[in-house]
């Protein structure tokens, strides 16, 4: 559920089909927005709220109001409701055609974006930071720094029970919200539960490194980024692990990539172009890179040079 | 090729007839004679050692008594270097000390001992023993591979289980070039830990083949001993076989140390 909705919106950004979006995508997130709605409950407090879930961190599961779950699902409400609108003002006829087909009713995309507005983040004013699901910052602490040269992931250290019970997390998940939904959230915010999260992180997953050295990029802490983004390049290259013949990590691998390119060469996109906000770390001499963007290739040099398309391209 | 010899060294004591009981299965099942050894301060009658040997052990076909006067651990050293045997059975102590480690004769028969030691709790008595579980504690390391041969021929022999046990230890860091740890990193643990205990022992079964040997592989976590100890409980271990790589001083033997002090079940050391 949670690849599908980013996944969607992603394509649509990076490609401008709107045919897609109006062929396949919006049913898409209609769908899922439907079907969070359904998945939500609206309880006392006014909030809609979402239990018995796991998160991307599967060091706790069947925890209540995971803060990345919530905090997709409302994006994926507000989108799907955004979407609505514009297939509907783009291709009025498909829309028609589209609302007969799956039942839309005329006050759904409304009540997406009430539920939206109402839904539980878990975001605390005070401290700037998202408990990463109900209970958390009750659970105890357990300090990693204890454990610097472990060759095992942190649950076959100290036992699945306590690791439930600690606030050791195996991956970025309030960390990846923020990396998904980067522009919603104030610098502040960002660095605050970047920093929170990422000394708790026992990084059990081979996903995780490349995370956060893209995240650390991005807040400009480019020591802490390179040696992630080293950390995650051995996984495979420095076979370190005695697990070779279980192939490569292909995951680990897209998202080193995803590190290069929207981490240290800072990669956006605006309605309108590419962007790039470049955070090479000193060691780097340069960063080098192609990429496609609405069906146009750009070669990206950095530092030397903005990014410009390929001639012919 | 002459038939195999399991030297049981004793000392008169009822404690040291533990052994015995390891001893005549262990002979049993490696088709070996088993070669007696008293030593002592003053040489016993034979008669009096053969009737408190038939007392306590009715059933001891085919043994070889040989008494000797002088410093037990030599004495025992001795014979081992004359007989070449391919085990010595003894009790770990046969002070009424129950949470003694081991007596200075074992330690130092262990220490110089050519051939793998097996060293029996004295508490056991003259319970009979059998073997049917075998535990093998491997962390990884190449040099631990080296208890992997013997305790697989007893297995397969004795037609026992053979279980591979692998502690995740925070204290422990393999350093040995060729060591297999625990991944260090999981994203699929219902594939990936069966992955790993597979490839794990298809390692081991490139050092010594396993053929028809029933092999289990357990992963633990926390302290190694402790570990090793409650498994042996859990799975009624027989036998545990520890590969030893002869220093005794702290930092090093610690978990052989644990094991020996508190495992109510002999121990096989075999020298690395």
């Amino acid at each position: 559920m949670r690849t599908s909705r980013s996944a969607c919106g992603t394509n649509w950004q990076a490609t401008g089909d709107d045919r897609f979006l109006i062929d396949a995508g919006a049913e898409i997130l209609i769908e899922t927005a439907r079907f969070w709605e359904s998945r939500a409950q609206r309880e006392e407090d006014g909030r809609y709220h979402i239990r018995g879930v796991i998160g991307p961190d599967e060091y706790h599961e069947t925890v209540d109001d995971n803060a990345y779950t919530n905090g997709l699902a409302q994006w994926n409400l507000e989108v799907a409701a955004e979407t609505a609108k514009l297939v509907a003002e783009r291709s009025p006829e498909r829309w028609q055609a589209l609302s007969r087909r799956l039942g839309i009713e005329p006050e759904e995309p409304g009540r997406w974006q009430q539920v939206a507005r109402d839904f539980y983040t878990g975001f605390d004013e005070r401290t700037g930071l998202f408990e990463q699901f109900r209970g958390y910052f009750g659970l105890e602490e357990i300090d990693l720094a204890a454990f610097p040269l472990r060759t095992a992931p942190m649950d076959a250290l100290l036992g699945r029970e306590r690791i439930q019970g600690s606030k050791i997390i195996k991956q970025p998940d309030v960390v990846m919200l923020i990396y998904l939904l980067w522009d919603r959230l104030p610098a502040e915010v960002r660095r605050a539960n970047f920093e929170y999260y990422e000394s708790r992180c026992g990084h059990g997953s081979s996903l995780s490194p490349a995370i956060h050295a893209l995240v650390a990029a991005r807040l400009g802490n480019m020591t802490l980024a390179e040696r992630y983004f080293r950390q995650a390049a051995e996984i495979d290259l420095a076979d370190n692990m005695g697990n070779a013949a279980g192939g490569v990590h292909i995951g680990a691998l897209g998202a080193l990539w995803q590190a290069a390119a929207f981490g240290f060469a800072g990669l956006c996109f605006s309605a309108e172009r590419p962007e790039h906000r470049a955070n090479l770390p000193p060691s780097w001499r340069s960063l080098s890179m192609h990429y496609q963007w609405r069906g146009r290739w750009y070669e990206l040099t950095l530092p030397e040079g903005a990014g410009h398309p390929k001639s012919g391209g | 090729m002459s038939q195999p010899i399991i030297l049981v060294p004793l000392d008169g004591t009822e404690k040291a007839l533990s052994a015995l009981p390891v001893a005549k299965v262990l002979g049993e099942i490696e088709h070996a004679a088993l070669h007696i050894l008293h030593v002592g301060e003053h040489e016993p009658a034979a008669q009096a050692l053969h009737r408190r040997l038939e007392r306590v052990a009715p059933v001891l076909e085919g043994f070889t008594i040989d008494a000797r006067v002088g410093t037990p651990a030599v004495q025992i050293l001795r014979v081992a270097g004359e007989i070449k045997p391919r085990v010595i059975v003894m009790c770990r102590h046969s002070s009424g000390e129950q949470a003694k480690m081991m007596g200075r004769t074992a330690m130092r028969v262990l220490q110089e001992a050519p051939c793998p030691v097996v060293l029996v709790p004295p508490e056991r008595g003259a319970t009979p023993w059998h073997l049917h579980h075998v535990l093998v504690p491997h962390d990884g390391t190449p040099s631990t591979s080296a208890a992997l041969p013997p305790a697989a021929e007893l297995a397969e022999r004795g037609r026992a289980e053979l279980l591979v046990v692998h502690v995740t230890d925070i204290k422990a860091v393999p350093v040995e070039a060729g060591s297999l740890t625990t991944p260090r990193y999981v994203d699929q643990p219902q594939h990936e830990w069966p992955a790993w205990t597979r490839e794990f022992v298809n390692r081991l079964a490139c050092i010594c083949p396993l053929g028809e040997l029933h092999v289990r592989m357990s992963l633990a976590h926390g302290n190694t001993a402790a570990e090793i100890l409650h498994l042996t409980e859990k799975q009624s271990t027989d036998l545990i076989v520890l590969a030893w790589k002869g220093i005794w001083e702290a930092p090093r033997a610690g978990t052989l140390k644990d094991i020996l002090r508190k495992a109510r079940c002999p121990i096989m050391v075999v020298r690395t």
